[in-house]
């Protein structure tokens, strides 16, 4: 398999080999590692191929090395996160990982689909996070691999050039619908939001979540033409009657929350991709992992970091995205055949 | 081969078939699957409720992503799709 669990010795030999990895750990863990060609972000909690892991030994790395006939590492600020898709390779892809609450992470949430080049050239990547126990004492991370740097204020992206006979696609499990109540308009695009346009009418948010007795695990959804982005519900401040979100809302999109679901496990389940041999990468949401209970549950063979926020083309929220690789005139995977 | 199977709405030269004009005025609804096309196209709507008058550069903007991407499943799949409303 080309994702997997690694004890720290064994991937940092792999590391020295020259070999290219995307990765996720513990800070402590990933600060171990020696230099190389790869990029890391923070976090314990992983799905692998034996189900949901929460790990600070363990270190979650993908090898990319098959698939790479050319890569670029860096260290992007907001200025140079603007450049993300220009940057990616024609015949390749980026993957990108920005620190949670960071200005990269907060900038890229915003204008992701602003900057030069949106959609024409696939972007994938995660938001890194920490063990829930350390939140307010630790700060997320991610780390350069060819210098070691560390940087809590700055993504990392890895610029992917494929082989000429492989092409790449990224696709989203998003296992909500838009429910049929009311549609909800935010007055201003961001994290947080007082007031809402409830069917036109202007009224306080937390005043008419408290009315509705709305669930809290089901977030709302703006439907981009079929595509649905959700914002899901963080935290409430009660004396500022501040709502937060884990993604943005955005001024001018028409929410509604998501339907009741029977079983959010059994619907997660159902929605994924039939086949996962063709995944390279894979990037699901903390709040899937916590919801649908998947530590110690295994989901088929798809593996990879759980997250603080998926990145496919835009900043995601409550989805699992994932990168499929293809061979240009064949239906076939190459994954089985190559690793 | 693209062309051979859905006419002449993808063409790297002529670019503004009138289906991909509809596409973005939401002449017609359909359940795209590939996932920049779908962002793409919210992001396109929106800019063509705002200055309809961009309307061609709006459409040639949705036709070369997919022209670009003319060889993945997803797209060859909403390219049949999309022939249909020609």
């Amino acid at each position: 398999m080309s994702s997997r669990l690694y004890c720290p010795e064994e991937l940092s030999d792999l590391i020295r080999a020259g070999r290219v990895f995307c990765i996720a750990a513990e800070e402590q863990l990933l600060k171990k590692l020696p230099r190389g060609n790869w990029i890391g972000g923070s976090s314990p909690y992983f799905m692998s191929d034996q189900g949901g892991v929460v790990s600070r030994e363990k270190i979650f790395a993908t090898d990319l090395t098959k698939v790479t006939t050319g890569f670029n590492i860096t260290l992007v600020d907001e200025h140079e996160l603007k450049k993300v898709y220009t940057n990616t390779p024609e015949n390749g892809f980026t993957c990108l990982i920005l620190p949670s609450m960071s200005p990269v992470h907060l900038s890229y949430a915003l204008n992701a689909s602003e900057y030069p080049d949106f959609a024409f050239r696939p972007v994938i990547g995660w938001v890194s996070g920490m063990h829930l126990f350390d939140l307010g004492e630790k700060s997320a991370k991610v780390v350069h691999g060819p210098t070691g740097e560390i940087s809590s204020d700055k993504g990392v992206a890895m610029h992917v050039t494929l082989p000429p006979e492989m092409m790449c696609d990224i696709g989203m499990v998003n296992i909500f619908k838009q429910g049929t109540d009311d549609i909800l308009e935010f007055p201003e695009t961001g994290f947080h939001a007082k007031k809402v346009f409830v069917n036109g009418e202007e009224k306080c948010f937390l005043d008419y979540l408290k009315s509705k007795r709305l669930n809290f695990k089901l977030p709302l959804i703006a439907d981009s033409a079929g595509a649905k982005v959700n914002a899901s519900f963080q935290a409430i401040d009660p004396k500022e009657k501040v709502v937060k979100f884990y993604a943005p809302v955005f001024k001018g999109a028409t929410y509604r929350q998501a339907e009741l679901l029977d079983d959010y496990a059994t619907e997660f389940i159902r929605n994924l991709p039939a086949s996962s041999e063709r995944i390279l990468l894979s990037f699901n949401c903390i709040l899937n992992f916590l919801y649908s209970e998947l530590e110690g549950r295994r989901i088929g063979s798809i593996a990879g970091p759980v997250t603080f926020g998926e990145i496919g083309y835009v900043l995601l929220n409550q989805t699992m995205v994932y990168l499929s690789i293809y061979l240009r005139e064949e239906e076939g995977s190459f994954i089985s055949q190559s690793q | 081969m693209i062309n051979s199977e859905v006419g002449t709405i993808m063409n790297e030269t002529d670019s503004v078939h009138p289906v991909w004009k509809k596409l973005i005025k939401k002449e017609f609804s359909i359940s795209l699957s590939f996932l920049a096309g779908k962002l793409l196209l919210g992001k396109l709507q929106v800019q063509y409720g705002t200055e309809p008058k961009n309307l061609v550069h709006l459409a040639r903007k949705m036709h070369d992503l997919y022209y670009l991407n003319k060889d993945l499943p997803s797209v060859k799949k909403d390219i049949e799709l999309i022939n249909r409303e020609r």
